[in-house]
């Protein structure tokens, strides 16, 4: 077997125990934010919440609609990895094949 | 969670309701109310905060807050209930000392930073990822291309995982010292902004504005200076030696530590920077004074051993289970 395709297994193995990294947090990170500078400071500061929406990301905080916290932040660990790495093998490919005249490198 | 309450002066006050839904710890909120408690059963204690909270904004090194307690929850029995339940209220400042965690993240949302300091972290990591990419251009292969995005997902992954810091916060490692170690510090600085992007873009971690300075921060200051803090140690030594592992755990541990101690300096430098007439922040309204003890208590304990034990422990995996990749492989693609 090629080393990346281990490294990739590992990768799939990863993916899978991701909600360990939930129990540390407990609640959803979004109740946290703008309301959280009403609580501590008494109001939200202008320009931050004139920038603060500027874009709405489509999972935002990990969470995939109509699916529970672990099994949403496992799909966003799938998802988020293959856009990860169908943008660097992208990347790769490009900058790699400006190379196809020094084949050894460097 | 450490509270110091100082008395104020009493006002006297009627105690309202109090339909609190969140729940985190040691603490209830509302939009309007918050509650502690000492210990888990004991009552709850309700605080709303007073109009003018906002001339209590900061008393030396702790923002403070003015206070008046409405409400204990549940009821006290006897006759102290009956001194508390009958409008007993008082001004209390509570200075809340590990809270700023909470808020201040290695990953800046939008918001946090002003249009004109995004733009100069823009323009701070563009040389960076032209120099990536030429370097890049001269070195990546067929043969490690495979490597550049797996490695770029893991560091998508492992910040996934959080770890808890005391007092309430959680951070993570990033994996961008490992893949410095393993391919070089310009191939993570590529991989580890590919991470970011996605995660910015799709998943709302981290701002779009704010992309320019998390790359600089996370996916340009970690790579470096980990991996020049490893070359300081591993030096030449033999791939056996056991310079490898120690540097790369302290090169985890001072990469991730150099990038939160910069991204707190963005913060705190808001409030200096960009204000209304008045001086009312308009970003981040933490100080220098604030934001790096709250920045720099998370990532010296937790996210730097993360990083530490990330770097190291999947090193000496490789080295023990596929030395391939370590020798044959990142030779060439070291770069």
């Amino acid at each position: 077997m090629k080393s990346w395709a281990k490294l990739f297994i590992g990768l799939v193995v990863l993916g899978f125990l991701v909600p360990i990294g939930l129990l540390a947090s407990g609640t959803a990170w979004g109740e946290w934010g703008k309301d959280a500078f009403t609580q501590m400071i008494g109001y939200i500061p202008k320009g931050l919440e004139r920038f603060s929406e500027i874009w709405h990301a489509p999972f935002h905080d990990y969470t995939v609609s109509r699916t529970g916290n672990h099994i949403s932040y496992i799909l966003s660990a799938f998802g988020g990895m293959a856009l990860v790495l169908l943008i660097t093998w992208g990347v790769g490919k490009i900058l790699a094949r400006k190379n196809t005249d020094r084949p050894n490198g460097k | 969670m450490k509270l110091s309450i100082s008395k104020g002066h009493p006002v006297g006050e009627k105690v309202s309701e109090c339909p609190c839904k969140i729940k985190a710890k040691n603490r209830l909120y509302n939009s309007s109310h918050e509650g502690f408690r000492g210990a888990p059963e004991s009552p709850w204690l309700f605080y709303s905060l007073l109009p003018d909270t906002l001339q209590g904004l900061s008393e030396g090194n702790t923002l403070v807050r003015r206070c008046r307690l409405t409400e204990i929850y549940p009821p006290l029995e006897g006759p102290v209930s009956a001194g508390l339940q009958g409008g007993y209220s008082e001004d209390h400042f509570i200075r809340p000392e590990n809270e700023l965690q909470e808020i201040l993240y290695m990953h800046i949302p939008d918001g946090y930073l002003s249009p004109q300091t995004c733009a100069v972290m823009y323009a701070a990591v563009v040389p960076f990822w032209y120099t990536a990419a030429r370097k890049l251009k001269g070195a990546l292969t067929s043969k490690t291309v495979p490597l550049l995005s797996i490695f770029s997902a893991f560091s998508f992954v492992i910040m996934m995982f959080n770890a808890p810091v005391p007092g309430g916060t959680t951070a993570h490692a990033t994996g961008a010292v490992l893949m410095a170690i393993i391919l070089g510090p310009w191939a993570a600085i590529i991989g580890v902004s590919s991470a970011l992007f996605i995660q910015a873009l799709f998943f709302g971690d981290g701002g779009i504005l704010a992309f320019g300075a998390n790359a600089f921060n996370i996916a340009v200051v970690i790579p470096l200076v980990g991996y020049w803090t490893y070359r300081l140690i591993a030096r030449s030594a033999p791939m056996k030696s056991s310079r490898h592992w120690m540097g790369a755990a302290v090169g985890g541990y001072v990469g991730i530590n150099a990038a939160a101690l910069l991204a707190a300096v963005e913060f705190g430098l808001q409030p200096l920077l960009f204000h209304t007439a008045n001086g009312t922040p308009l970003y981040c309204p933490y100080n220098l004074s604030q934001a790096i003890p709250a920045m720099m208590f998370a990532h010296l304990t937790v996210a730097g051993l993360a990083e530490a034990i990330v770097t190291a422990g999947v090193l000496v995996f490789l080295k023990k289970s596929m030395p391939e990749v370590l020798t044959g492989i990142a030779k060439e693609a070291r770069i």
